[in-house]
C-alpha cells in the first residue's frame, strides 16, 4: 500500500548515519542509597541494532532499560541521545524519539484496542483535543503492520495476553520513534506471537531503527537479536555478536549451571540445559 | 476501517452529547422552580416596577439559588470524582478519598463553636471555615507528596483516610465540650443540603465549576494515557508528575468548594462518573464533561426529591400533613446511590486485574 510506505520511510530516512544513536556513558545507578543496581555500564548503539539485553533476575536490566528510556536519572554518567544528554529532552520530545513497551498493560479502564493504539499519538498532540487524520492514519498502520486490523473494534482487556502485546507494540509504533525499548516483550507471550513479536521487531530494526529488548529466553535473543549484552549483578560481563557473547564458561559464570552451548542448524549458536 | 471513523466522528458526537445534557439541565432550571409550594410563574416573570411580589422573591433568593448550587455542586463533585479515579487508576476512588469532607467539617464546627462563645458572631465565615478545613488536609497530602520520589496512589489513599479519621476524631472532643443545639447544628450541616439563600455562595461555585470543566476536558486525552499508569504516560509524553500535581489540585479544590457551599454530599462524585462510564466509554474528553452536566442534573433531581416529595406524599395521603418536611439532599443521594451502585458492582465485568 503506497499510504504505508510513506508512513514507514518517514521514520527510516529521517537521519541516515551511522553515528551512535543512544549512548551510556559510565552510567551508576541505585535505588535509594543501597548498593549499585547498575555501575559504570557503557553501551553504545546505533540505527539498525536489535540488542537484547540478557541476564538473571535481579542483574539491572530492567533498571537499565528505564534509564535508557529516561525515567530514572543515574547518579553519576549520562545517557546520550544523538549526542545530546537525555534528561535535557522534555517528555514531549523524549516520546517522539523513544517508544517504551512494558512487559503486561493493564488499563484500569475498558479502552478499544483502536483508541489503546491512538494513545502513542499523544505526544504529537500539542494542544488539540481531538486526533488529526493524520494520527489515525498512523494508528490505522500500526495495526496492519502488526496484523490486528481485525482486533480495533475489541476492548483491550478482552483480547489474549499474546494480541494485547501486539496492540501494544503498534501503540509504540503508532508514536513513530527512532527508539523500541522492550521490557520482556515476549516473556508472557505463546511461541507463536513471540515469533510475531519478535519479527516485527527484526524487521524495525531492519528498517533502522534501534531496537533494545530485555530476555530471559537465551535462545530467542540469540535468534533474533544482532547483539547482545550480559549483565551480571549491575555490570556489563560481556557484550557483542550472539556468537561472542554466548559462551559455555561466560553463562556457567552468570547464571551459575553448566548449560551446553551448541550450533543450531541456521548457525546461530543454541543454549541447552546440562 | 470503522474504528477511526468513530474517532473521527468524535468532536461531532461530543457536541451532539453536551447539547443534549445541556439542553435537559436548562429545562429542569427554568421548571424545577416553579414546582410545588405556592408560586405564581406570572408574578414572577411580569411583575415589574416598584411592587415586589412573595413569589418574585422566593423565586431569586432561594428557589434559582437552590437550583444553580445542586447543578454546580454535582457537577464539581462528578468532576472530582472522575479525575481522583483516572489518577488512581481505581472506579471506585470518590471525591472524598483525600480527607477534605473530614477538614470541613472540622472548620466549620470550630467556627460554629467560636460564634457560641463570644459576642462577635462568626456566622458570615461558615462556608469559609469549612473550606480553610477541606484544605489542611490537602496541604498536609501536597507535603507528603513532595516527599515521594514518585506518584504512588497506595500512599496517598491511606494518608486520606487517616486524615478523615483523625479530623472526625476531633470532631467529636469539639462536638463533645460543646451544647446540644450546636452539636445538633454541626450535624445537620454533616448531612449536606442545599437550602441556600442568595448569591454568594454560587459567585464562588460556578466559575470554579466552569473553569474547572473547561481544563479538565481539554486535558482530558492526557487524563486517558494516564489511565494507563504514570510511568506509560511518561514514555507518552506526559509529564506525569506535574500533571497529575495539576488535575488533582482542581479536583480537590472543586471539592473543597462543593464541601463549603453544600457540606459533604456523598455518593454523587462515585456514582455518575460510573454510570457516564457505562454509557458512552471512558474517553475522558466526554466523561469529563458529560459527567459534569448529569452530575448536576441528578443532584438538582435528588433534592427536588428531598425537598418536594415529603410534601407530594402528604398531598397522596401516604404521611400526615402536619409532619410534612424537608429530607437532606445527603441522606437522597445516599439512599439511591448506595444501592445503586452495589447493583452496578454486581453487574460489573472484572476489567481491572491485580496488578
Amino acid at each position: 500500500m503506497s499510504q504505508d510506505r510513506t508512513i514507514t520511510e518517514r521514520v527510516n530516512t529521517c537521519c541516515p548515519d551511522h553515528s551512535p544513536l543512544l549512548e551510556c556513558k559510565a552510567i551508576s545507578f541505585c535505588y535509594e542509597s543501597d548498593s549499585w543496581v547498575l555501575e559504570n555500564i557503557d553501551l553504545t548503539c546505533v540505527r539498525g541494532q536489535f540488542v537484547g539485553v540478557l541476564g538473571p533476575n535481579g542483574a539491572g536490566k530492567s533498571t537499565l532499560l528505564k534509564v535508557l528510556g529516561g525515567t530514572l536519572r543515574p547518579q553519576t554518567g549520562e545517557v546520550l541521545l544523538g549526542g545530546q544528554p537525555l534528561h535535557q529532552l522534555s517528555r514531549v520530545e523524549l516520546a517522539k524519539r523513544i517508544a517504551f513497551v512494558p512487559q503486561r498493560t493493564v488499563p484500569a479502564f475498558p479502552y478499544t484496542v483502536f483508541e489503546m493504539v491512538l494513545m502513542g499519538r499523544q505526544p504529537y498532540a500539542g494542544l488539540r483535543i481531538f486526533e488529526d487524520e493524520h494520527d489515525l492514519e498512523v494508528a490505522r498502520w500500526a495495526l496492519e503492520r502488526v496484523g490486528i486490523v481485525h482486533l480495533a473494534k475489541k476492548r483491550f482487556h478482552h483480547i489474549s495476553g499474546g494480541e494485547q502485546q501486539l496492540a501494544v507494540v503498534a501503540r509504540a509504533l503508532a508514536q513513530q520513534t527512532d527508539i523500541l525499548l522492550l521490557d520482556e516483550p515476549v516473556t508472557y507471550l505463546d511461541i507463536r506471537h513471540q515469533w510475531e513479536v519478535l519479527n516485527i521487531l527484526k524487521d524495525c530494526s531492519e528498517g533502522n531503527k534501534l531496537v533494545i529488548g530485555t530476555f530471559h529466553d537465551l535462545n530467542a535473543a540469540s535468534r533474533w537479536c544482532t547483539t547482545l549484552v550480559l549483565l551480571a549483578q549491575g555490570r556489563i560481563v560481556r557484550s557483542g555478536s550472539p556468537d561472542e557473547v554466548l559462551s559455555e564458561h561466560v553463562l556457567d559464570e552468570v547464571y551459575g549451571i553448566a548449560l551446553r552451548v551448541e550450533k543450531s542448524p541456521a548457525g546461530y549458536p543454541r543454549v541447552e540445559l546440562p | 476501517m470503522s474504528a477511526a471513523e468513530n474517532n473521527s466522528r468524535l468532536p461531532r458526537l461530543m457536541l451532539a452529547h453536551i447539547c443534549l445534557a445541556a439542553t435537559i439541565a436548562v429545562v429542569l432550571t427554568l421548571v424545577i422552580p416553579f414546582v410545588g409550594g405556592t408560586i405564581n410563574i406570572r408574578e414572577v416573570l411580569f411583575s415589574r416596577g416598584t411592587h415586589i411580589s412573595p413569589s418574585t422573591i422566593v423565586f431569586w433568593q432561594t428557589r434559582l439559588p437552590r437550583v444553580l448550587a445542586a447543578l454546580g455542586c454535582g457537577a464539581a463533585l462528578s468532576l472530582a470524582g472522575v479525575v481522583f479515579q483516572a489518577v488512581l487508576r481505581n472506579p471506585l476512588a470518590e471525591p472524598y478519598i483525600l480527607g477534605v469532607s473530614g477538614g470541613a467539617a472540622l472548620g466549620k464546627a470550630l467556627v460554629l463553636v467560636l460564634s457560641s462563645m463570644g459576642n462577635v458572631t462568626f456566622l458570615a465565615f461558615l462556608n469559609v471555615g469549612s473550606f480553610a478545613g477541606a484544605l489542611i488536609p490537602l496541604f498536609l497530602l501536597h507535603l507528603i507528596g513532595r516527599k515521594q520520589r514518585c506518584w504512588n496512589p497506595e500512599v496517598f489513599l491511606l494518608a486520606g483516610v487517616v486524615m478523615n479519621v483523625f479530623a472526625s476524631a476531633l470532631l467529636l472532643l469539639v462536638q463533645y465540650f460543646s451544647d446540644f443545639t450546636l452539636v445538633r447544628q454541626m450535624f445537620a450541616w454533616m448531612l449536606g443540603g442545599l437550602d441556600i439563600v442568595g448569591y454568594a455562595p454560587l459567585a464562588f461555585l460556578w466559575p470554579c465549576v466552569i473553569i474547572g470543566t473547561v481544563i479538565l476536558t481539554v486535558l482530558g486525552r492526557g487524563l486517558n494515557v494516564l489511565t494507563l499508569g504514570t510511568t506509560t504516560a511518561m514514555h507518552l509524553g506526559i509529564e506525569s508528575r506535574r500533571f497529575v500535581n495539576v488535575v488533582v489540585w482542581i479536583a480537590a479544590l472543586l471539592t473543597a468548594v462543593s464541601v463549603a457551599v453544600a457540606g459533604p454530599i456523598g455518593f454523587v462524585g462515585l456514582v455518575i462518573p460510573h454510570i457516564v462510564r457505562n454509557l458512552i466509554g471512558s474517553d475522558h474528553r466526554l466523561l469529563v464533561p458529560l459527567s459534569a452536566f448529569y452530575g448536576g442534573i441528578f443532584l438538582l433531581l435528588c433534592d427536588f426529591l428531598g425537598w418536594r416529595g415529603m410534601e407530594f406524599a402528604a398531598r397522596g395521603g401516604a404521611i400526615r400533613p402536619e409532619s410534612v418536611a424537608e429530607i437532606p439532599v445527603g441522606i437522597i443521594t445516599a439512599c439511591l446511590g448506595g444501592p445503586f451502585f452495589l447493583i452496578l458492582l454486581f453487574r460489573q465485568e472484572r476489567t481491572t486485574g491485580d496488578v
